[in-house]
């Protein structure tokens, strides 16, 4: 599902004419199959957010390249790049961004609307899952009238509503107590189980890194697979 | 992303800064207001002025010269006649013989001239009478509207008697080629049932007789040539002459119109239109810098919904409709209240104004005359101009929502 390639990224920082190039990944080879759960554990600023930025299409690599399922969309345009994020990526943000203006529905039914699709289906398939993520309740709610949690909830439901293959996730547990996140982890195992959905979680918390079945590592830059390790180590033995 | 659902994100954004779009769509509405007022002076003075000149009927009148024949101009013919006839845009075509002659009524007379014409195509060119009626026979003629004073016996007094009705003498004069000196070329007794309309200019005196081409050859010589005819064409109306005069000369005729010296009114009031229009547009320029401000403030407003948009999958093309969306409307909606309060003046000033020029020039305006006069046209090259200059000033804006960096945005440090 994911699939990538030598990437480098470096970031451009100063005014023109006095630029500095600072790296952050430094050749990064990464294989997610369909319907894996990925992890990925790293100190603060070793590049994991960059990682995912690259992946959903945010951030353009320096070097290297990307393909997500089957497809190369290195060199994707603005525009394509919009069209594969809308059917192919659902994202969770650790601060949900759930735009402010706009309540849990149609927060919800954001995607269903850029994608085209008419009043009826998309009433049906945001009260389905709403139903389904236990928010029936706060259609209504602006973001700033909901809970972490539901806010959580919500950003889960936009995320996967369109049923994407593979969803992208930065600290999705990161603002949530822990019961929420028991009941978040719970559910993602579950829409792995259940559709296949592909994921790929960067988390600081141990508990979430556990639900993985590949767990990778990153370290200044560098992406190493700990399970792996684990196996080479007892391999060894 | 469908069109209703870009409309309706529009909507939503508009309700939640009602005051700032209102202000907007005001300066818009004066702008278009202001453009279309100004350039209803240039309309309405032309109205007032030359299409009160194009009802007169003379308007309708086109004088033909000569057709080219083999590269040669050559006199009209009854060839000719009957080809313009035939033209569509033509009512009637006279053909006016003429030749000199004497009236003679109860021992009084005078000279005149005889012109000898087709009394049908006469009426289809609405020769108007002043009194009396058309001839019906060859025996009945019309006359002059002076004719009767010019009619005078051996002591020099005017006919005082009643004209109409009459039987008069009506006499031809020929040179004689022999001798050198007039003769008379025929003679008949011929009945006046009909005075012409005494001209508008009174300068003008009409004494000649008209009398029906069926009696031309009896008031001529033998061998007599009366020469060629003058010729009018008669347009179906007034709004076709210019078309029919060009049509015509580029048949090869040459032709005189009064609708040509309209024509060169017409281009100084397109010249002033243009100008008026253009100083208009200044005015919808200036309420432009408002509708660019509008929109670059709801684009730096709404970044960060922008860039959770994009994140989710939001197409730039989109994002881009969505603001060309929002500044159209301001627009539209400018342009309509614009064109409502145009209109408004317009029937202000028109009603307001004679009463002040007649007072201020101890004068009365002219019947039917209008300061103002805001065509359809007009209003739709205004909420033309309105519209255009709209979306060209939400066209930066939107390009600026378009580049929003999603990163940067969901960072919130836009
Ligand atoms: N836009 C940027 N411009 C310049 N440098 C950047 C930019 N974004 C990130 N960096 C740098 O890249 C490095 C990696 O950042 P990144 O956000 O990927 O770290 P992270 O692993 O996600 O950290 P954390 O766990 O704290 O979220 C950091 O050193 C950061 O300073
Ligand atoms: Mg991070």
């Amino acid at each position: 599902m994911i699939e990538l390639n030598r990437i480098k990224h470096s970031f451009t920082l100063g005014r023109k004419g006095n630029e500095r190039r600072v790296p952050v990944l430094h050749g990064i080879d990464m294989r997610v199959g369909k319907g894996e759960i990925a992890t990925l554990v790293g100190r603060s600023g070793s590049g994991k957010s960059t990682l995912l930025h690259l992946i959903g299409g945010f951030l353009r690599p320096t070097e290297g390249s990307i393909r997500i399922g089957g497809q190369d969309v290195t060199a994707f345009t603005e525009g394509q790049w919009a069209d594969f994020r809308l059917s192919h990526i659902g994202f969770v943000f650790q601060n949900f961004q759930l735009i402010p203006g706009m309540t849990a529905y149609e927060n919800i039914e954001l995607p269903l609307v850029l994608r085209g699709l008419s009043a009826s289906v998309r009433r049906n398939r945001v009260k389905e899952a709403m139903e389904r993520l236990g928010i029936a309740d706060y259609a209504d709610h602006y973001p700033a009238e909901l809970s972490g949690g539901q806010q959580q909830r919500v950003g889960i439901a936009r995320a996967l509503i369109l049923d994407p293959p593979l969803l992208l996730a930065d600290e999705p547990t990161g603002s949530l107590d822990s019961e929420n996140e028991e009941q978040f982890l719970r559910l993602l195992r579950e829409l792995n189980e259940e559709r296949g959905l592909t994921l790929l979680v960067i988390t600081h918390d141990e508990r979430v890194a556990a639900i993985g079945s590949r767990r990778f590592r990153m370290e200044d830059g560098l992406l190493s697979e700990i399970a792996a390790e684990a196996e080479k180590e007892e391999a060894l033995r | 992303m469908k069109m209703a659902d870009k409309i309706r994100f529009v909507r939503q954004n508009m309700k939640k800064n009602k005051s700032r779009i209102f202000m907007t769509v005001l300066a818009t509405a004066i702008g278009c207001a202001f453009l279309i007022m100004i350039a209803s002076v240039a309309f309405g003075l032309q109205k007032s002025f030359v299409d009160e000149l194009l009802r007169d009927r003379l308007l309708t009148e086109i004088d033909l010269y000569n057709s080219m024949k083999d590269g040669e101009p050559s006199p009209i013919t009854a060839e000719d006649v009957r080809r313009i006839s035939a033209m569509e845009r033509v009512k009637a075509v006279t053909t006016h013989y003429m030749k000199g002659g004497e009236v003679e009524l109860d021992g009084f007379e005078t000279t005149t001239t005889l012109v000898f014409t087709d009394f049908e195509q006469e009426k289809a060119a609405n020769l108007e009478l002043e009194e009396g009626r058309m001839p019906e026979s060859g025996s009945e003629i019309v006359v002059g509207y002076h004719l009767a004073e010019h009619l005078k016996n051996k002591q020099g007094a005017s006919y005082s008697g009643r004209l109409l009705d009459a039987e008069v003498t009506v006499t031809g004069l020929a040179m004689d080629p022999k001798k050198n000196e007039m003769i008379e070329s025929g003679e008949a007794r011929l009945k006046v049932v009909g005075i012409l309309k005494k001209p508008a200019n009174e300068r003008n005196m009409e004494t000649h007789v008209m009398i029906a081409q069926s009696l031309m050859p009896s008031f001529l010589l033998q061998d007599e040539d009366i020469g060629s005819p003058q010729a009018k064409a008669y347009a179906a109306s007034a709004e076709v002459v210019a078309a029919l005069a060009k049509e015509l000369r580029e048949q090869g005729y040459s032709l005189y119109t009064a609708a040509d010296s309209v024509n060169q009114m017409e281009t100084i009031f397109l010249v002033m239109k243009i100008g008026l229009v253009f100083v208009g547009t200044i005015a919808v320029l200036i309420a432009s810098i408002g509708i660019y401000n509008t929109m670059t403030m709801a684009v730096t407003e709404r970044a960060q919904d922008i860039g959770i948009m994009k994140a989710v999958g939001a197409h730039p093309r989109s994002i881009r409709s969505i603001f060309l969306i929002e500044s159209s409307g301001i627009g539209v909606m400018g342009a309509l209240i614009g064109t409502v309060i145009a209109y408004g003046l317009s029937a202000a000033v028109n009603i307001a104004l004679p009463p002040i020029i007649a007072a201020a020039l101890d004068s009365k305006p002219p019947e039917g005359f209008v300061f103002s006069y805001i065509p359809l046209s007009l209003t739709l090259l205004s909420v033309g101009i309105s519209v255009g200059v709209a979306v060209l000033s939400g066209m930066r804006p939107a390009e600026r929502a378009v580049r929003i960096d999603v990163l940067r945005a969901l960072r919130r440090d836009i």
